[in-house]
């Protein structure tokens, strides 16, 4: 192709190839919160749309747990807490349509690729705002581990559970917590019970120091416990299979 | 030789009458039927006595047996047949076929109506024959047969009468009569007392030796009984009526006795013996018996035997004899099995030994030292404690202890505290953990040990865990081209310094089994060295396990998903570009 559109930006970092034929940029499509009260499930999900959460804190000092399931065709997913999200959704996606068609922009940049599938579209970015992956944490980085009495249904004291090393070797945000999202893609949980007893992959924990709302840590914490016979609760650590991906909205 | 005296007065006996010249008997039990017995060359003197005269009231009677031989004292010939009462008629007995029975008669003082007022004959039998002897040795306990060949002159034995007579006299000065019924079990088939008797009727009579009959040579000597009036002496034993003077030599011995004392064979147990090893007793000798003696051991088992450290004889031989002072030496092979017994019994003679030779094989050694273990290494965070997986040792059989722990390292025993003492008792099957505290280093391994007896475990590793704090993917420096949004409040929304979501790809890879690697490609932007471009999510489908292990490796142009786990895995990725 002699023609078309190649941005790139610092450091050589990917804008926007529309020679690309797959590499579609994502947009957010929704953001907003979960609440109990209602609901803790997102539907509608399109296969290739990627959600990201953040755990407000409940109270000063508080921790939020971020911990989703989903079903099996991947069209919703479950919090088990309160929780903000946002969804990215691909350019090409035909939801963006009416969108596109509504907005007021009469101005911007539309990018296709040879395929003529929209690549990049500056209305979808200044829809609701911009999203920038900030970090990413490779797989089988962050040990994981369990949180003993901690469980989704009780916020028991903040600090326990994990040891200091585990918090530490876990820890992969410190810092105002309130735009910082983690990517749920990978997050697992089953037969969790009111003992935590059953099987947690991918989740995370908003970790607010004391007395404050806004700043504090973001910790992985992925487990399974149960009890063998008599045993008592055996607890198996597991570590990250994806990678996490830290981002920031921007608006 | 000997001179055989008899006087004697002549019986009132009127000659040409019924019962005149009656026989003189001397003793009538054992001697009733003659005067009594001579030998060849033994002198006859006869004193003849009238109780009425002393001047020629003897008269000797030549006419009675023509073939007997008459006194050759007084010379008949110049004397004539009449002599004073006191006469002394003697003749020296030869082998002459006619001495061996005379009689001499004798009378004196005519009767007043016919022949002679008295009258009296004497009768003397010359006796000879060969004592024998069926063996000259005999032991003690054990018996022999005298006999007497070629008798002649003896009277028809009955009861008592005209018996002769075996006695048994010592060989060695003083030469004594033995008593041989007075030993034990001693004595002859032919009497109840010390003299064996031969008759006309059984010339042959046992001699049982009395089993504490003194050992030795003795002489046995065959005689007359003596009714003379002398020699005196025993009539029935003396020298002077023996018929083999120089007497029949005979060996008593020591009885044979082939059956040693049971327990001078009792061999002396072994403890604590290696197993199925040839075990070889004590060497000993059977003593308390003294003539050869077959031994027979229990066969099998590799037993066997050797006599006087000769040639090893496998057990149930049964042709091999001992001698006394002869030793004897006992072999085995012992249990294959710890603290087992094995026996061998052995008999000499038929004697069993009291007890069998037992070989007992040491107790199994108890073993302190459990099998081969080791930790699963593992991973752990930075600076913390990290306890090993539960490890249930073997392979020992007795409690141990902890001896020896690597720095840093303590261990629990079946869930007991963790310690760092060495000594620590270790009870059998104890199941056990290690504990070591990592260092400060990410990506570190650090290393724990413990030591069960003698059995060191492999070395338990726990690496750390890489640095979490991730990897900021957004540009380090600033650009002043690419495309920039601001929103209306002028705010950068997109801009190049940020990276941004861009989706690559979505799918899915289904049946990945345990082990198994698969590809994914066709994967727009993915290298294998850029991670920080290229963010890959993973999701185990519908699935759930402690094993869920999916590793990712990038490739160019795609990755690479293996299933770590023991269980087939299913996998939605996301690829993204930031």
């Amino acid at each position: 192709m002699a023609y078309g559109m190649l941005i790139e930006g610092a450091e050589g970092i990917y804008q926007v190839d529309s020679e690309a034929s797959d590499t579609i940029h994502a947009g957010v499509f929704d953001k907003g919160a979960l609440s109990s009260t209602s609901t803790l499930t997102l539907t509608g999900l399109a296969d290739n749309d990627l959600v990201f959460a953040n755990g407000s804190a409940p109270s000063a000092g508080g921790k939020r747990y971020i911990e989703a399931e989903y079903n099996s065709t991947y069209s919703t997913l479950t919090f088990m807490q309160d929780t903000n999200f946002i969804i990215l959704k691909i350019a090409s996606h035909a939801d963006w349509a009416s969108i596109v068609s509504a907005s007021s922009d009469e101005y911007g940049l539309q990018i296709k690729n040879a395929a003529g599938a929209t690549v990049f579209d500056s209305r979808m970015v200044n829809y609701l705002g911009g999203f920038e992956v900030t970090k990413g944490i490779p797989a089988y980085d962050l040990p994981g581990g369990t949180a003993p009495n901690e469980y989704d249904g009780a916020d028991a004291a903040p600090g326990t559970g994990y040891t200091s090393a585990m918090l530490t070797a876990n820890t992969f945000y410190t810092g105002n917590l309130t735009n910082q999202w983690v990517c749920m893609h990978g997050c697992e949980r089953y037969a969790m019970d009111s003992n935590d007893e059953g099987e947690l992959r991918h989740g995370f924990v908003y970790d607010y120091n004391s007395g404050s709302t806004t700043t504090g840590v973001i910790y992985f914490r992925s487990y399974s416990q149960f009890t063998i016979f008599s045993n008592g609760d055996t607890t198996l650590e597991h570590p990250n299979l994806s990678d996490v991906i830290l981002g920031e909205f921007k608006s | 030789m000997a001179t055989y005296s008899i006087s004697y007065t002549m019986a009132t006996a009127q000659t040409g009458v019924s019962g005149h010249y009656p026989l003189l008997v001397k003793n009538s039990t054992y001697c009733p039927d003659n005067t009594f017995y001579i030998k060849t060359g033994d002198i006859v003197s006869v004193t003849v006595l009238n109780s009425e005269t002393s001047t020629g009231g003897v008269r000797y009677n030549d006419t009675v047996y023509a073939d007997d031989p008459d006194p050759t004292s007084p010379d008949f010939s110049s004397e004539g047949y009449t002599h004073d009462s006191g006469q002394v008629y003697t003749y020296t007995v030869t082998s002459a076929a006619e001495d061996i029975s005379f009689e001499w008669w004798y009378y004196g003082t005519p009767h007043p109506t016919s022949g002679y007022k008295y009258s009296q004959s004497v009768r003397m039998n010359r006796v000879s024959g060969t004592l024998a002897v069926s063996s000259s040795t005999v032991e003690q306990g054990g018996t022999t047969t005298f006999s007497v060949s070629s008798l002649s002159g003896l009277l028809t034995t009955s009861g008592n009468a005209n018996n002769l007579y075996i006695s048994v006299f010592k060989d060695t000065a003083p030469s004594t009569l033995v008593s041989i019924h007075t030993y034990t079990g001693g004595g002859w088939d032919s009497s109840t007392n010390q003299l064996g008797t031969i008759k006309t009727t059984d010339t042959n009579t046992v001699l049982t030796v009395g089993s504490n009959m003194p050992t030795g040579t003795y002489k046995a000597y065959l005689t007359h009984f003596n009714a003379a009036d002398s020699p005196g002496g025993n009539d029935f034993y003396g020298s002077e009526h023996r018929l083999n003077p120089s007497g029949l030599a005979f060996t008593v011995t020591t009885a044979s006795d082939s059956e040693p004392t049971a327990s001078s064979f009792d061999f002396p147990d072994v403890s604590n013996a290696a197993t199925s090893a040839l075990i070889e007793s004590q060497t000993m000798t059977p003593s308390g018996y003294n003539t050869a003696a077959t031994v027979l051991v229990q066969s099998g088992g590799e037993r066997a035997f050797r006599i006087d450290g000769g040639t090893w004889h496998a057990g149930g031989t049964t042709n091999q004899q001992i001698s006394p002072a002869e030793t004897l030496q006992l072999r085995m092979r012992s249990s294959a099995s710890n603290d087992t017994a094995l026996s061998t019994t052995v008999s000499i003679g038929g004697v069993s030994s009291t007890t069998a030779w037992t070989v007992t094989t040491e107790e199994e050694e108890a073993d302190p030292n459990p099998n081969a273990f080791s930790f699963d290494n593992t991973t752990a965070a930075i600076s913390s404690e990290k306890i090993s997986n539960s490890v249930t040792l073997a392979g020992y059989d007795t409690a141990t202890t902890i001896t020896a722990l690597a720095s840093g390292t303590t261990v629990s025993i079946n869930g007991g505290s963790f310690t760092s003492t060495i000594g620590t008792a270790v009870p059998t099957s104890a199941s056990i953990r290690i504990k070591i505290t990592t260092g400060s280093s990410y990506s570190t391994p650090y290393t724990g040990r413990v030591t069960v007896g003698t059995t060191q475990s492999s070395l338990w590793t726990v690496t750390t865990y890489a640095d979490s704090s991730g990897i900021d993917v957004g540009p380090a420096g600033s650009a002043d081209y690419g495309l920039l949004i601001n929103n209306n409040s002028n705010n950068v929304i997109f801009g190049p310094e940020m990276r941004t979501t861009n989706f690559v790809a979505v799918g899915t890879k289904t049946g990945i089994t345990a082990g198994q690697t698969v590809s994914v490609t066709g994967i727009e932007g993915v290298k294998a060295d850029n991670s920080t471009d290229i963010l890959i999510s993973i999701h185990c489908i519908g699935s759930s396990g402690v094993d869920e292990l999916i590793a990712v490796t990038r490739t160019d142009g795609g990755f690479t998903l293996k299933n770590n786990s023991d269980t087939t895995r299913s996998v939605k990725y996301v690829v993204m570009r930031v």
